[in-house]
């Protein structure tokens, strides 16, 4: 859907915790801590602030609160708090909802947080509630897992396309290299393909070192419109936003090597931000969703950055290196980051925000102009794009 | 409140030990290959190559009888002068009904004598001690037997089961200094409330609350315990001759020993977790057993135990010239270890009462 756009929203400030196992630290902590350190960024009061967006899957099952929105409330003494789902793409759906209140004049500065909270429960548990962002009736009740889910999208990709061992394993090796150089990340060093080859088989062929693990973190930013941010030196614009979707169960799909949600909000997205002149050949780097390594490949692929079925040549060629024609991930990604749910989105926009403020130290992309994230849920039900200019 | 030390009382030091680890062994590639886990990973994980197996009429009473008979064979005593009794352990024969009525019965130390069963997890021999080091430092006893002894089970189909093990091991204290073969200079203590591991009353197998045992119950106080003591004995790693921890498996325990600058040397006479497993409250006193059957006079040994729950004993102990004539008098732990016969996941499954 075509939308005129006169008024564009802003980041400001981020804010977050570092990704761990925050043994310490519950809910509470979290959201204090990154949302303090937000506003510290933006050097904005609480005050100030006129609406609260918060992102979150799990705090229900896994942590036994649900009405997140009113522990937010609660936590920091705001008004107009709204909790907003999505599976793992709930981070980056917060964000556009804080950008559409923006955007409609309903509100001048949000607060948009992820929290997830992961660690509480031993991990057989947390697969089977992770389950819960895909399809229940034929996938998850019949004993599917979202790895097992994505195992057999790999084989597919990799009997399609001859997408092979080594290109997984170098999305990972690249992913773990870039968080090696993020303060936020959880698992800041190097593995190499021996490394991939030895840890354990999650789902044939998907492989530990191939996945990302579920962690504790908390995410922040401070959104704006315009007027105020044209005050601001540092901050990151949304140029352009697209949700897509597709068949939930991943046995509905006609292609199962295809994102058709990916595909769809990708269009979306660059329709709107073609209003700012902006093309996908123009996009400096892009923070894309690897659950597994076969998302950053696929990711790749129906974001349109490359031809369907090349995704995995495109990481061998090492384009997406850090140093590459088209940097992915440089955060790190879900991978060297880990995957607090709700709290990815955010996470990605916060990279944004510090690549196009030239703040990202040692993984800094030379001379970065446009940006794109990709927030999928479960195995591509819903995507979420944006499309960031300074 | 800490511990006010033994400013004018006697020092307590062992003046006999033992062991006593079951024949049968279970290889760690038998339980893998059952339940589909990659060896070589579970291996390297745990560092664990086999591990002792009761079998179906041992339990922590014969085995801590076992142990104790070995104990009382090095400190050359009339059982009937043993005063006190406790016995560690998280696998008793019964939950009311101590152990130590049965096993100070089969020693021969007559009626005569304080004692109970106690219980902290995987500390709970090292806390057995502490309380016979009480009671024989301040001379309510002549002679204390402080035993660890445990069956450690898991659910079949859990990781924990290619690690927990079965072994007990016993440490008679007295005052006397020319008796002491090891003088245990300094003790503390350092607990906190961490849920990492647990069993309610009516489960038969504990829960393990997975990468929880590990940052905030295990390390933390292990190493924390272990500063404490090594500042309160006023020596530097450097200093120490030998050092046991805790061993829930191989890993561990050598993480512990490289954050705090001991080298693996230091750690060898005392690091026996890969031949017979965990064997939860015998394990850090197999392990200084271990050290004593090899300790020359004059050594000092650093001991810190962990207990789920949680919390960390701390001992310094210093070897005397003593040691020397009483360590062949029984049974050493290399002769334990090494005495051993291969079983397979049936006859195991038997043995551990799997099969009911």
């Amino acid at each position: 859907m075509k939308v005129k756009n006169q008024m564009k929203a802003n980041i400001i400030g981020a804010g977050s915790t570092t990704f761990s196992e925050h043994w310490h630290y519950g809910l509470r902590e979290m959201i204090s801590q990154a949302c303090s350190s937000a506003l510290k960024s933006a050097n904005i009061g609480l005050k100030e602030l006129d609406s609260v967006f918060v992102a979150n899957c799990f705090a229900g099952t896994i942590n036994g609160q649900n009405n997140i929105n009113a522990l937010c409330s609660d936590e920091l003494g705001l008004q107009n708090c709204t909790a907003i789902g999505g599976g793992d793409a709930a981070g980056a759906y917060a964000i556009v909802q804080a950008a559409n209140a923006i955007m409609s004049n309903q509100s001048k500065i949000a607060l948009v947080i992820g929290v997830e909270k992961m660690s509480d429960m031993p991990i057989t548990d947390i697969t089977k509630i992770i389950s819960e962002v895909t399809e229940q009736e034929y996938e998850a009740s019949t004993g599917a897992t979202l790895a097992s889910l994505y195992a057999m999208i790999t084989l597919k990709h990799m009997k399609m396309y001859g997408t092979t061992e080594k290109q997984l394993g170098m999305v990972s090796i690249k992913n773990h290299l870039n968080a090696a150089e993020n303060e936020i990340a959880q698992f800041k060093f190097k593995i190499m393909m021996e490394d991939i080859a030895k840890s354990p088989m999650v789902a044939d062929p998907i492989r530990l070192l191939h996945s990302a693990a579920p962690s504790d973190g908390c995410c922040a930013l401070v959104m704006c419109n315009e007027e105020i941010a044209g005050k601001y030196k540092d901050k990151a614009q949304i140029a352009g936003t697209g949700i897509g979707a597709d068949f939930m169960a991943v046995h509905e799909r006609e292609d199962i090597t295809a994102f058709n949600s990916v595909s769809s909000a990708s269009k979306a997205a660059f329709a709107q931000a073609a209003q700012a002149g902006i093309k996908i050949q123009d996009i400096s780097f892009a923070e894309v969703h690897d659950s597994f390594s076969i998302g950053e490949i696929i990711s790749i692929e129906d974001i349109g950055f490359a031809k369907k079925g090349s995704g995995g040549k495109f990481i061998e060629e090492g384009n997406a290196d850090l140093n590459g024609k088209l940097p992915i991930n440089p955060s790190g990604g879900l991978k060297g980051c880990g995957h607090p749910f709700a709290a990815t989105g955010i996470r990605q926009a916060i990279e944004v925000f510090y690549q196009l403020n030239n703040k990202a130290g040692k993984r800094q992309v030379k001379s970065p102009e446009y940006a794109l994230t990709e927030n999928i849920s479960g195995t591509g039900a819903t995507a979420v794009i944006n499309i960031y200019k300074r | 409140m800490e511990e006010l030390g033994f400013k004018g009382r006697k020092m307590a030091g062992i003046i006999g030990y033992g062991v006593y680890i079951p024949l049968y062994r279970i290889k760690t590639e038998e339980i893998a290959n059952v339940w589909g886990r990659d060896v070589e990973v579970v291996k390297s994980g745990l560092l664990i190559n086999e591990k002792s197996v009761p079998c179906i009429d041992e339990d922590t009473v014969t085995m801590g009888i076992e142990a104790s008979l070995n104990a009382i064979k090095r400190a050359d005593i009339n059982p009937e002068e043993i005063g006190a009794i406790y016995s560690g352990s998280e696998t008793p024969a019964y939950a009311v009904k101590p152990n130590i009525s049965i096993i100070s019965n089969a020693i021969g130390m007559g009626p005569r004598h304080l004692g109970a069963d106690v219980e902290f997890a995987c500390k709970a021999g090292t806390a057995a001690l502490q309380m016979i080091m009480g009671l024989v430092s301040s001379n309510i006893v002549k002679y204390g037997l402080a035993i660890g002894a445990d069956t450690g089970e898991y659910y079949a189909e859990n990781i924990g089961d290619q690690s927990s093990s079965a072994g007990s091991a016993a440490f008679i204290l007295g005052n006397n200094p020319k008796e002491i073969v090891a003088e245990i200079k300094e003790t503390l203590s350092f607990t906190s409330d961490v849920p990492d591991f647990w069993r309610r009353p009516q489960a038969r197998y504990p829960t393990h609350a997975e990468k929880f045992t590990a940052e905030p119950a295990y390390f933390k106080h292990t190493i924390t315990a272990t500063k404490l003591i090594m500042e309160k004995a006023g020596i530097k790693p450097s200093e120490v001759d030998h050092v046991v921890f805790h061993t829930p498996n191989g890993k561990f325990p050598l993480k512990v020993a490289k954050t705090l600058g001991f080298t693996k040397e230091q750690m060898k006479a005392g690091f026996v977790v890969d031949k017979i497993g965990n064997t939860y409250s015998a394990a850090s006193l197999i392990g200084l057993a271990s050290v004593l059957d090899v300790a020359e006079p004059g050594e000092n040994i650093i001991l810190t135990s962990f207990g789920s729950g949680a919390g960390s004993d701390a001992f310094y102990i210093k070897v005397t010239d003593a040691i020397k004539e009483k360590r062949d008098m029984a049974k050493t732990t290399k002769y334990y270890i090494d005495r051993k016969k291969y079983i397979d996941y049936a006859t195991y499954c038997k043995y551990t009462n799997k099969i009911e």
